[in-house]
């Protein structure tokens, strides 16, 4: 008769304890994933505006657990609810990370590394779709597992020969903007004695 | 819908009617989270407008000079034991945007913010 029932018994005492668990750590939880995400998204931002941010979003969310708590949600809804309060909010969030984050401090530099990065990206997305063709192909996997590291080898070694190149060139070129700025600041000051 | 730059959102237009609602009453300030309260009472639903969307239109209003803000004394949020909020009231400015969006507010669906 109790083996009959213990199934039903311990699904019962396993929800219970769940929802004990639940109840007590939602809410620390929520905070945590909160904060984390503010944390997140004032990182590029300058220190003003991003402790300015922190503390606002902070009390923010202070004022609105403690509103839902006083209104009478459990713990457990009122993070739920917290949660939503926060994730509703994340596009408008994002909006200002774009408007505050700060500029790099070598513009030059930046924008190729992240084209290098797309490039092996998408050089490895293709090569990973023409393998799977010819996985999928009748008798093809002897075929793709020989041509794997050849293929992504010498497409990984000309993306990044390209834009080393261009990255080289790059600055070669700052280098010799550099020379022809001190040049003229040379004769500029020559002249001024002059 | 393509919205004109210096055109105010209907969010923006409950925030202003909210201020201008409890300064008339004589409650000259305002922090976001009670803005946020005041709009949800005002069109009577449960849902408070979220987190980040209320502040980006309160830096919008703020950019513009129709709301000002004073960070409240660490003091007394330290007594309280909550975190310092950000106070929120409307200028000159912002009066006179409230009071002009009033009617147009009032032809809207949360009609009970303009006349507060």
């Amino acid at each position: 008769m109790m083996a009959e029932h213990a199934p039903v018994v311990m699904t019962l005492v396993a929800a219970v304890v769940l929802e004990q668990l639940y109840m007590a750590f939602a809410l620390p939880v929520a905070r945590l994933l909160v904060r984390g995400w503010h944390y997140g998204y004032t990182a590029l931002a300058a220190p003003d505006d991003r402790a300015e941010r922190r503390l606002e979003m902070a009390s923010d969310a202070h004022e609105y657990l403690a509103d839902q708590l006083s209104e009478g949600y459990k713990p457990g809804q009122a993070a739920l609810l917290l949660l939503g309060h926060v994730l509703l909010g994340a596009w408008a969030d994002i909006v200002w990370t774009a408007a505050h984050a700060r500029m790099p401090r070598r513009p030059v530099l930046r924008p190729m590394r992240s084209v290098r990065v797309c490039a092996v990206s998408v050089s490895g997305l293709l090569l990973g779709l023409s393998e799977a063709r010819l996985l999928l192909s009748p008798g093809g996997w002897d075929t793709a597992l020989s041509v794997v590291p050849v293929l992504s080898g010498l497409a990984a070694g000309a993306v990044n020969r390209a834009m080393l190149r261009r990255d080289t060139r790059a600055l070669t070129r700052a280098a010799q903007d550099a020379v022809r700025g001190r040049e003229r600041r040379t004769i500029g000051a020559r002249d001024d004695t002059d | 819908v393509y919205r004109r730059a210096d055109e105010l959102t209907q969010l923006e237009m409950d925030i202003l009617g909210a201020c201008l609602g409890v300064a008339v009453r004589g409650e000259p300030e305002l922090h976001g989270f009670a803005i946020a309260k005041r709009i949800a009472d005002a069109s009577r639903s449960r849902r408070l407008t979220a987190q980040g969307t209320l502040y980006q239109s309160l830096g919008r209003l703020l950019a513009r000079g129709l709301l000002a803000a004073r960070w409240e004394d660490a003091h007394v949020a330290a007594d309280e034991g909550r975190p310092r909020r950000r106070y929120y009231r409307l200028t000159a400015e912002g009066q006179a945007a409230a009071t002009a969006t009033g009617p147009a507010l009032a032809a809207t669906r949360r009609p009970e913010i303009a006349g507060a």
